[in-house]
């Protein structure tokens, strides 16, 4: 995983829950690393899901909802960093029906040795998309907080149902339907 | 600060600087990567620089020495640089030339190579371009270019190309392409006409003349044929347009078919041998097509331009022609074969369905007696119950023997078989009797070829019917003709112009005349008494336009005697309808006209006698009256004169004599009533019978034991009303007369018959025997001698009613009565 992943992580749980909260997960977890990230670096993904199991059982937050949250701070690095990105696309469901097939596309050209889970399109129409969600990591909910900020971005709202097909969530569909 | 933020915060400070090296460590890294890859890309450039740098002096060598043309020209055609093979190929005089090698190619060609620069320069290059140029020295050459774009910074600016002079490997090419092409073509195939359009079309394309023809060489009629072409000589469904037949030495092709050898003629005008076949043309090529010194067709090309044709053609030409030729020659004789074949074919399954189905019974044998052809009627003939097919070629041997139960006389039939065999001579319209009563005809005919004996054909007709036609015929012939020569009617006939023709005997007889005395004579000349020539000139003209007639004439015959003659004509046909002539029956009425003039003569004698009679007899009753009505007075006076003096026994005798004198005088009245009872002299009128019969009932005495009865009322009719009332008077009258019984009756009826009325007049009288019904209306018969009958009555009624064209009868029967019956016409005209 990439090491902005975690930097960005975090910086967020810094700046939420203080430097104690993120010295006392780096410190409960057992980390290869030892805490130590550097945003060009490239790490195990356990590390994150240590962190993130900590920072739950500390906060009482489900991790679910530790990784919207997550999600929709990391759209805004993903604003300042690549911001030309944004510039192609007009609307949401066009953006978020193109993950496939063109950002991670563009994702995996620079960053070759990238994870990245699969958004296959089920049904798509002016309005509304239906998308399967597929990856051992789980992590749909930071994906739900990166397309709840998208909607915010290009100035429009939605509702996004989120349907786990299986129940480890490695496979979850999202309904979404712009207001 | 609690010691507790400290560490946290010194462990967070110890990560953050951990993370700086390591994030400066993979920097770091990824840099040394980055320079290692710098210097191995300048090294690359570097050694490609260098190869560039040899490869285009390289290059420029190749071009300058290549021994290939070599140019460069603008995008508009000028030539801007070419080596010294360009300079050789085009033809320039030195190197140093201003040329556009736009001006190099054939205008029609334009086209072609303004669509190859189009898409040359999109696509930067163009290989194996083939066109034909004019060079600098006007020779038409063949070349093959490969060329690429030279770009200035992406813009096209010129060409650069190699050129090829490809005239004479196209050339060779084409001949062996051609050969190639026309040897296959014609491998295989059977059809002329095929082949020679295959030739045609391929030496056509090779000359680039666009026409070419082929003809066929008929040894046998000296002429040549055009059998096929190409170009304008084909129609738009590749059938040849006037097609001609030359004779052997006529034209520039009858000529090469003649001596043999090949020849091109370079100007047409100035050859006197050219004949125009479509359209004149200026050049022509001729090439005999030949199986060793053998012409056995000719192939010939023409073109408008003068000299078209090369020695180079001829050649071509020459070797095609060697080759082609026993493909022809085979195909020809392949043609006559089949042609030969078929017709054989064709005019043998013509001649085998005539003859199975000819109504001739036919047996055709081999000279070892295998049937070789027979057909259904020899099977129905012999009463042979297999098929036709199964016949042939079964041995005939023993056929004779088996089939001549079949014939009337068997034996006879199996030798006269053998006899012909062994004389194996013609032998026609023998007659066969069949058991079943059939007729055969039967001809035998022996085959020779070379004079060798090939067997036989044995022919049956069936003329049973012919031969019962004929006999019926016969009869029939010998029927009419006796009658015609026994009939008494004489028979003449005549042709159109009444020349006799033919007579009978009868004729003879009739006439006076021998036939041979009358053949070919006018027959009107002959016979007819001139007054009575326009009838017959008439009547004849009524026969010849199809008419019957039936006349009388007064002939002559050889006696000079004036005969009456009867003559029915009728026209006579021939087989087209046509009268030719008449046929006339004479009927000799001489004797029936004089009987009928004696008849005429008989007559008129009659009536004047019947006449006299007539006369006489009431002159004699008139006369017979006084002298008897003196005696009756003479008688009165002496009565008179002696009364008192006669004794009662005179007296008695004097009142016998009154009485006889009484009855005298009625007897003579009768006489008188019935001579003039009259055809001449009777009524006709309308006559009430009622009233007749009413005014009897006062004139009669009807005495009172008989009962007088009219059974209806009774009918009203024409006729004489004395006649009638004296009819029925005397009727009535006998009816009283007659009465014997106590009470008597007399009855009146009638009742309606046709045209008559029939009355009855029935009494229960006396009656009368049946042998005098006739007797009693004979005049005088009186059967019971009575003072007042005078026998006369009946006969009186009896001509009454024959006047009314009535007859009268009666039913009688002795002491029981008598009942007359008489009928009388309704309408007495």
């Amino acid at each position: 995983m990439k090491g902005i992943v975690f930097t960005e992580f975090l910086e967020l749980v810094e700046e939420k829950f203080g430097f104690e909260t993120v010295d006392e997960i780096i410190e409960k977890s057992d980390l290869k690393s030892n805490g130590v990230y550097t945003s060009i670096g490239t790490y195990d993904f356990s590390e994150m899901l240590q962190l993130v199991q900590h920072l739950s059982a500390k906060t009482t937050i489900s991790i679910d909802q530790l990784l919207l949250v997550y999600g929709e701070h990391f759209f805004s690095v993903l604003e300042t960093n690549y911001p030309s990105f944004f510039k192609l696309y007009t609307d949401p469901i066009e953006m978020l029906a193109s993950i496939e097939n063109h950002i991670h596309v563009e994702v995996i050209k620079i960053y070759p040795e990238a994870e990245l889970p699969t958004f296959e399109v089920v049904e798509r129409a002016e309005n509304s998309l239906i998308m399967i969600y597929k990856s051992s990591r789980s992590m749909h909910h930071f994906g739900l907080g990166l397309m709840n900020k998208t909607f915010e971005h290009f100035n429009s709202k939605a509702t996004i149902v989120l349907e786990k097909i299986k129940a480890d969530g490695t496979e979850v569909k999202f309904s979404i339907t712009k207001n | 600060m609690s010691q507790d933020k400290i560490d946290i915060l010194q462990r967070a400070l110890k990560r953050e600087r951990e993370a700086r090296k390591a994030a400066e460590k993979i920097l770091e890294q990824k840099s040394t990567e980055l320079f290692s890859s710098k210097k191995k890309l300048e090294k690359l450039y570097k050694d490609a620089e260098s190869d560039l740098q040899r490869a285009d002096s390289q290059l420029q060598g190749v071009f300058e020495n290549i021994v290939d043309a070599y140019v460069i020209m603008d995008l508009s055609g000028n030539i801007l640089k070419m080596n010294t093979s360009a300079i050789s190929l085009f033809e320039f005089d030195g190197k140093k030339v201003e040329a556009n090698l736009m001006n190099m190619v054939f205008p029609e060609d334009y086209d072609t190579i303004s669509n190859a620069f189009k898409n040359f320069l999109k696509t930067g290059f163009i290989t194996d371009f083939e066109i034909k140029i004019r060079s600098k020295k006007n020779k038409i050459k063949l070349v093959h270019i490969n060329a690429s774009v030279i770009y200035d910074k992406g813009i096209p600016v010129a060409a650069q190309g190699i050129v090829r002079d490809i005239t004479k490997s196209k050339e060779d090419e084409l001949v062996i392409e051609l050969i190639n092409s026309i040897a296959q073509s014609i491998l295989g195939k059977l059809d002329i006409y095929e082949i020679a359009f295959e030739i045609a079309h391929k030496i056509a394309n090779y000359l680039e003349s666009n026409d070419c023809v082929i003809y066929l060489y008929h040894e046998e009629q000296n002429t040549l044929e055009q059998i096929a072409a190409y170009g304008e000589k084909l129609d738009e469904n590749k059938q040849l347009i006037n097609k001609i037949f030359l004779k052997e030495g006529e034209g520039v092709v009858g000529h090469v078919a003649q001596t043999g050898i090949s020849e091109i003629v370079n100007d047409t005008i100035n050859d006197p041998r050219y004949v125009v076949d479509i359209e004149r043309r200026k050049s022509e090529i001729t090439i005999p097509i030949k199986i060793g010194d053998k012409v056995i067709g000719v192939i010939d090309s023409e073109n408008d331009q003068e000299n078209f044709f090369t020695q180079k053609h001829l050649e071509m030409l020459n070797n095609i022609a060697s080759l082609v030729a026993l493909q022809l020659k085979s195909a020809v004789d392949l043609r006559e074969r089949k042609k030969a074949e078929e017709e054989l074919i064709e005019s043998e399954e013509r001649l085998s369905t005539l003859i199975l189905n000819l109504d001739s019974g036919i047996l055709l044998e081999d000279e070892n007696r295998k049937i070789i052809l027979t057909n259904k009627q020899f099977c129905e003939f012999f009463e042979i119950p297999v098929p036709v097919e199964q016949l042939i070629g079964q041995d005939c041997s023993n056929s004779a023997e088996e089939s001549k139960s079949l014939f009337q006389n068997p034996e006879e039939f199996v030798k006269n078989i053998e006899t012909i065999l062994s004389k194996k001579e013609l032998v026609l319209s023998e007659e066969l009797t069949m058991v079943n009563g059939k007729i055969y005809e039967r001809d035998f005919v022996p085959i020779y070829r070379n004079k060798v004996y090939k067997g036989h054909l044995w022919k049956y007709r069936d003329v049973t019917l012919k031969r019962q036609y004929r006999k019926s015929i016969e009869a029939q012939r010998h029927k009419y003709r006796s009658i015609i020569t026994n009939m008494n009617l004489g028979l003449v006939e005549v042709n159109a112009n009444d020349e006799i023709l033919l007579v009978n005997q009868s004729f003879e007889e009739m006439s006076g005349y021998k036939l041979e005395e009358l053949l070919g004579k006018i027959a009107s000349d002959i016979f007819i008494i001139d007054i009575d020539r326009d009838i017959i000139n008439n009547e004849n003209l009524k026969r010849q336009q199809g008419q019957l007639n039936s006349y009388e004439v007064r002939a002559k015959n050889k006696a000079g005697q004036i005969r009456h003659w009867l003559i029915s004509g009728a026209p006579n046909y021939n087989l087209n309808g046509e009268v030719i002539g008449s046929i006339g029956i004479h009927l000799d009425i001489t004797d029936l006209k004089n009987l009928q003039l004696q008849k005429e003569t008989l007559l008129k004698d009659l009536e004047r006698s019947n006449d006299e009679l007539h006369e006489y007899a009431h002159i004699v009753s008139h006369d017979l009256k006084s002298p008897l009505r003196s005696i009756y007075a003479l008688v009165a006076w002496l009565k008179e004169d002696n009364e008192g003096k006669l004794d009662d026994m005179s007296l008695k005798n004097v009142a016998l004599i009154e009485s006889t004198l009484e009855k005298m005088e009625q007897l003579i009245s009768n006489i008188l009533k019935y001579s003039s009872l009259e055809a001449a002299s009777t009524q006709r009128e309308e006559v009430n019978l009622n009233e007749v019969v009413s005014d009897l009932e006062q004139i009669i005495y009807i005495p009172n034991h008989i009962k007088f009865n009219i059974k209806k009322k009774l009918p009203t009719l024409t006729g004489d009303k004395t006649k009638l009332q004296q009819l029925f008077q005397n009727l009535i009258g006998n009816a009283i007369k007659f009465c014997d019984k106590k009470n008597g009756l007399v009855e009146v009826d009638f009742k309606n018959s046709g045209a008559y009325y029939q009355f009855s007049v029935k009494d229960n009288g006396i009656g009368i025997e049946k042998k005098y019904h006739k007797k009693i209306f004979k005049i005088f018969n009186y059967l019971n001698k009575s003072e007042d009958s005078s026998g006369i009555g009946l006969s009186i009624v009896k001509k009454i009613v024959e006047l009314h064209k009535g007859r009268i009868w009666l039913e009688s029967e002795v002491g029981k009565g008598t009942t007359f019956f008489f009928s009388i016409k309704k309408q007495l005209i």
